[in-house]
């Protein structure tokens, strides 16, 4: 039925493969529009898709495999090369290939000037490739396949600037978290494998509800071994460490990979999981949960942050928060609609702090901005635009999607007080950071004397008008999104009106708003007493609850240790001492044998006619 | 000639001879020592090829004194240089292999 | 046709020895057309092998012992198949790597090499026990010397280790072989060294151990296996790089092809009681190997540890005893070859280039030589277990395999994770060394530093092309393996010893 589907995929492969491989022999002229067109022509695909899905029944846009050909045949183990084409899956490809082509020309301009502009857009296109293998797997064999090749990406991308130490640390942790994240899923893998002889989507999915109750110990362990993967890609607690961190890629790439679709991935993964994740009740609520802490965690320690991109970082943590929270209640579209409109106002925040830093010769520290309003228009209001709806102004599309999520963590089933207070708190520290983070960047007087801030070109403010567009307007397609993926879920979320709690939230955002630019535009003396008076918390959250540093003392240095003491202890001491100590023996006893050999003839003589007596004497009588 | 009568040569030679090749520390004794031994083996199969009537244990002590002679003549050989190169017959002094 | 594969190396190394000791250039041609001609061969063994035969192919055979029907019977089947084509690959690539290099006794070298890929290659396709044997102890010798006499370090001490430890192994194989020989004969009369003759005996429980303890602690100790080891570091350190990229792609591999070959069909009880036990010290290695190979400088060493690691991987497969564990176990096999042996040469060029492989003395390649920054890229990546590249397949199929396996139920679970911590060790030590040498601004770097040669280049590439290859399709690999596989599995067991038959008509 989608025949054409997999030429989603190949475009982007096409275009890493032809610009990693060919090398000089692809002028560098030609190189960026390459990359920019294969994920054009990607998403121009995932648009056909998008209406011939439109135009079937709702019932048949569900479980359209394609089998491209056998990848192994081993035993009991059968699995085919297939991609899944169903709603879900064309809009993650509409969010991954729409927002990745915007970055991709955005890039054009940002990248401009860099040395190695065609292995950055080489990196670009593999990410593109994997994500749409990610979300195209029609099995959980190639859903790890996708997940462990965007990681690549991610490292790949992450450590682009090779020449600096710290870039290579980032991508080094943040490939070695996303590993472990992998191995749960590989875990979950054999276990789906055991269970259900296959691991298939479709087979699983039809036989899970069959086979078990709710809350089955199975289910609950698969899930969890299944949500170990989804953390560790989509930066929840505990595995969050590597998303600030990875900050020390371009920006372009903080953009796409680390905001607008990558570390969605976990939430997609719940999304598609939902069959086995509504079988274990218990697993659902440790998502909610989790995604709550995370979001308020992380809006914390962004309220103090002063690198740009670590704001925006910290806050996308917060916001994937919310979006763990929306599946874990069960709001499987609203996850959805959050994360497409977060893909939105994100990219574009990033891409906006990206144009910031580009006009400011990489500057990335908000005390030394301000005052860019002027010298940077179409930055300055694309940026506004994604700021308000980041913070949930009304009408704006992240307020819909927010709305949503926050009226659920109280109503729904599972939804409780606390859910919904931490989400409303969390709300009003976003507004309150993110307005901050406005404030400082574009009011004021700019604080570095010697910079010339100058307006980017078009290729950078091209994207960031879309983006812009989508992030204020994107708020109505919430319905549209909920129908469109309704038949993957097999139902409609419930759309909660609560007029006193909408209200409250509503307010508390605006509060957030009013209080950042209170202390900020209108009474910025008040900072430095406020700071004064909050000393302690503010370290904390400045060091970031000191994650890194308990890592660091209690897993990093610990590793570090057992393998030296291993090496030290287990081979030098150990095997090693061991097999040379049977050799010593060996010639420790021979030393004493050797007496035997005194090297007289007569003693020789001796023994040989003692050995024959004796001979003689057994012959003779035993 | 009785057959105990063989024996008893026989074996008191042959205990003479070991117990000569055990005790001495001059070479040329423990050859002649070795001798002793060879002939009482010799005097052994010549007393049988007798008694038995065979020429079988004659034709071995043939065999045994040729192999002596052999012997005699590369173990004087290798006396000759030792003492050429040592000055010293004692046997006990030769013991550059020990263990 | 096994008999070409088999003896031209051999042959070749006779004229070797033969040659004038000063021309360089016949020398490397004689050199160079042996492994050819071998690897061409074993290419059309590719062609005529049919995948959905279980038995062995292309056997030949030639008397050698008549009346106790010892023979040099020669044949292959899908598991030997892959390690043949893949011994015939790597023969050629150490020739061209070590031509590629200065050496004073190329000749002599290049000789010892040859012979020591008869060797390799006689072990992989023997159906008679003796004749394997016999392999088996020519491999010993030819590595003995290379390490000896062109090794590097303590070589000595090396070398002693490796054919000492070697050698324990391989004498109580032989006693174990006899034996095996001896019951067939008292349940028959009559006497076989075949292999495929013994594996339909029935032999009892107590039997199967100690016969199967002799045959598996030579099969472990050349794999090596944790904690059996010890030779591994110091024979891989002081090893000259060609001769590595045969000892560790091929040779390593001759032990666990050995357990597959003799402890599967053979004694499947003792297996099932053992496995467990094996089961542990092989998961044990796996992280043992992969914690320390985290903290090495040293390169080579580095690598060493690494393959511990994956060898660990390789015999927790063949010990899940069921079919997806083994034939990731043999795809597996290749895989270890083809990456470790390609990372060794990079090893070596690295050391070439920079005159030092220490680790904290390296930084910064990448940016000069982009070419190598490539292709060590993605053999680091293929050696980590990236999923899409070949190192994944093997070690997905492994676990599937141990995870559902019966003979390692109690434990599985447990294993898995150990091989999951392996993994996630495996991506940390293989990203030092990527990005320790080949990232980050060096200032010091040599002013001449040029990217790899034609020569390195086409060393490397076929490696990585095969990396590539199997991890995305590696159903023509795994598909000739299975049926093999599944008779080494399940080998019927037809001939009674007298004993047994009395047992079971009492029952």
């Amino acid at each position: 039925m989608f025949g054409y589907g997999w030429l989603v995929l190949i475009a982007p492969l096409l275009g890493f493969l032809s610009l990693s491989c060919l090398g000089k022999r692809i002028p560098r002229s030609i190189a960026g529009y390459l990359g920019c067109a294969t994920v054009g022509f990607a998403f121009f695909i995932s648009l056909i898709l998008l209406v011939h899905l439109s135009v079937l029944e709702p019932e048949e846009r569900v479980g359209g495999a394609q089998a491209l050909y056998t990848w192994i045949d081993s035993g009991q183990f059968h699995l085919d090369f297939a991609i899944l084409i169903d709603p879900l899956s064309v809009f993650m490809f509409l969010i991954v290939t729409g927002v990745g082509f915007l970055i991709h020309v955005y890039s054009l301009g940002y990248m401009e000037h860099d040395p190695e502009f065609k292995r950055f857009f080489a990196y670009l296109n593999l990410f593109i490739f994997s994500m749409c293998v990610l979300v195209s797997a029609a099995d959980f064999f190639f859903l790890i396949v996708g997940w462990a090749l965007v990681g690549l990406a991610s490292y790949l991308l992450i450590g682009f600037w090779r020449d600096k130490p710290s870039a290579v640390l980032a991508a080094r942790k943040a490939f070695v978290m996303n590993v472990i994240g992998d191995v749960g899923m590989l875990v979950a893998a054999f276990m789906i494998f055991e269970t259900f002889g296959s691991l298939s989507y479709q087979k699983v999915f039809e036989m899970a509800p069959t086979m078990f109750l709710a809350n089955d110990m199975n289910m609950i362990l698969i899930t969890l071994f299944l949500l170990v993967g989804a953390f560790a890609k989509s930066a929840q607690l505990p595995l969050h460490t590597w998303l600030p961190d990875a900050m020390e890629g371009p920006t372009p790439v903080s953009a796409l990979i680390h905001a607008a679709t990558m570390v969605t991935a976990g939430v997609y993964l719940v999304a598609r999981c939902h069959t086995l994740f509504e079988l274990a009740p218990f697993t659902m609520y440790v998502i909610a949960t989790v995604g709550i802490i995370t979001a308020t965690f992380a809006g914390t320690i962004a309220m103090v942050q002063t690198d740009i991109k670590r704001v925006i970082a910290y806050s996308t943590m917060s916001q994937l928060g919310y979006m763990f929270l929306a599946v874990g209640l069960g709001m499987f579209s609203f996850g959805m609609f959050h994360l497409m409109t977060h893909a939105f106002f994100k990219a574009l925040l990033f891409l906006g702090a990206g144009s910031v830093i580009h006009s400011l010769n990489e500057e990335q520290d908000i005390r030394k901005m301000g005052g860019l309003a002027k010298a940077m228009p179409v930055t300055y209001i694309t940026f506004l635009i994604g700021s308000l709806a980041l913070a949930g102004f009304p009408l704006t599309s992240g307020f819909f999607s927010k709305e949503a999520i926050i009226m659920g963590a109280y109503h729904s089933e599972m939804g409780n007080i606390l859910f919904w207070g931490l989400a409303v708190f969390t709300a009003g520290m976003t507004a309150f950071y993110t307005f901050r983070l406005f404030f400082c960047v574009f009011q004021g007087d700019l604080r570095t004397p010697d910079a010339h801030p100058h307006e980017s070109p078009v290729t950078m403010t091209g994207p960031l008008v879309i983006l812009g567009f989508f992030a204020l307007a994107a708020g109505v397609l919430g319905p549209w999104v909920d129908s469109f993926l309704s038949p993957v879920f097999g139902g409609h979320a419930e759309h909660y009106q609560d007029g006193f709690l909408e209200t409250i939230a509503v307010f508390v955002g605006l509060g957030g708003i009013m209080t950042a630019g209170l202390l900020y535009m209108v009474r910025s003396d008040k900072i430095e007493p406020i700071k004064e008076a909050l000393a302690p918390i503010q370290e904390i959250l400045f060091h970031k609850y000191y994650v890194d540093e308990i890592y660091d003392f209690l897993i990093v240095k610990p590793v570090k240790a057992i393998s030296v003491f291993l090496e030290d202890m287990g081979e030098k001491k150990g095997v090693d001492f061991a097999v040379d100590q049977v050799g010593e023996q060996v010639r420790e006893v021979s030393k004493y044998v050797s007496l035997w050999q005194s090297g007289r003839i007569r003693d020789y003589a001796v023994n040989m006619v003692a050995g024959m007596a004796l001979v003689l004497i057994f012959v003779a009588f035993l | 000639m009785g057959q105990e009568f063989i024996l008893l040569v026989s074996a008191t030679v042959f205990c003479i001879g070991a117990f000569g090749f055990m005790v001495r520390k001059n070479p040329l004794i423990m050859f002649m020592s070795v001798e002793l031994m060879l002939n009482s083996v010799n005097f052994l199969l010549i007393g049988y090829s007798n008694i038995l009537k065979s020429l079988d244990g004659q034709i071995f002590a043939l065999m045994i004194m040729a192999v002596a002679a052999a012997e005699v003549v590369v173990g004087l050989a290798l006396i000759l240089t030792i003492f050429r190169t040592r000055h010293d017959l004692n046997v006990d002094h030769l013991d550059s292999l020990k263990g | 046709m096994l008999f070409f594969i088999v003896f031209i190396p051999l042959v070749a190394s006779a004229a070797l020895w033969a040659m004038d000791k000063d021309s360089v250039a016949p020398v490397r041609s004689i050199a160079l057309g042996g492994t050819g001609l071998c690897l061409l061969f074993s290419v059309f063994l590719l062609f005529g092998f049919e995948s959905e035969n279980n038995g062995m192919q292309f056997v030949a055979g030639l008397t050698w012992v008549e009346s106790l029907n010892i023979n040099l019977k020669f044949g292959i089947d899908g598991i030997s198949l892959w390690l043949v084509i893949l011994t015939a690959f790597l023969g050629v690539i150490a020739v061209i790597y070590s031509t590629s290099q200065k050496n004073d006794q190329q000749r002599e070298f290049l000789a010892l090499l040859l012979a020591l890929e008869t060797g390799i290659l006689g072990v992989f396709v023997s159906l008679d026990t003796i004749s394997f044997y016999v392999f088996w102890e020519l491999m010993l010798i030819p590595s003995y010397f290379i390490i000896g006499l062109w090794g590097e370090g303590n070589r000595i001490y090396a070398t002693t280790k490796f054919v000492l430890f070697t050698l324990v192994g391989s004498l109580l194989m032989l006693v174990a072989i006899l034996a095996l020989t001896l019951e067939y004969h008292t349940a028959t009369h009559e006497w076989s060294f075949d292999i495929d003759t013994l594996s339909h005996m029935h032999l009892d429980d107590g039997t199967q151990l100690w016969m199967f303890l002799c045959f598996f602690l030579a099969f472990a100790i050349k794999v090596p296996m944790f904690p059996l080891h010890s030779w591994l570091p110091h024979a891989y350190k002081s090893c000259p790089i060609p001769a590595l990229i045969l000892i560790t792609g091929a040779m390593s591999k001759a032990g666990a092809y050995g357990m597959i070959r003799f402890c599967l069909p053979l004694f499947p009880s003792a297996i099932e009681s053992l496995a467990l036990l094996i089961g542990a010290c092989a998961a044990g290695g796996m992280v043992y190997g992969a914690w320390i190979a985290v903290m090495q400088k040293d390169l080579k060493s580095l690598v060493a540890y690494s393959s511990i690691s994956h060898l660990g991987f390789i015999v927790l497969g063949i010990f899940s005893y069921n079919s997806q564990g083994v034939e990731g176990s043999v795809l597996q096999m290749v895989n270890h070859g083809i990456i470790a042996s390609a990372l060794f040469i990079i090893v070596g060029i690295i050391e070439s280039k920079m005159g030092t492989r220490q680790l904290d003395k390296l930084k910064g390649m990448g940016t000069p030589m982009p070419v190598l920054y490539g292709m060590f890229m993605l053999l680091a990546l293929a050696a980590l277990g990236l999923p899409g590249l070949n190192g994944f397949v093997g070690e997905f199929l492994i676990l599937a395999g141990v995870w559902t396996s019966v003979t390692l139920s109690d434990m599985a679970a447990i294993y898995v994770l150990m091989g999951g911590a392996a993994i996630v060790f495996a991506s940390i030590y293989m990203l030092y060394m990527f990005q320790g040498a080949m990232q980050e601004k060096n200032e010091d770097l040599p002013k001449d530093l040029e990217d790899i040669n034609c020569a390195q280049f086409g060393v490397l590439l076929p490696a990585c092309i095969l990396v590539v290859f199997i991890g995305l399709y590696p159903k023509p690999f795994v598909d000739r393996i299975g049926p093999s596989v599944d008779s080494a599995l399940h080998a019927e067991k037809t001939v009674n010893l007298p004993s047994a038959e009395d047992a079971s008509s009492h029952h």
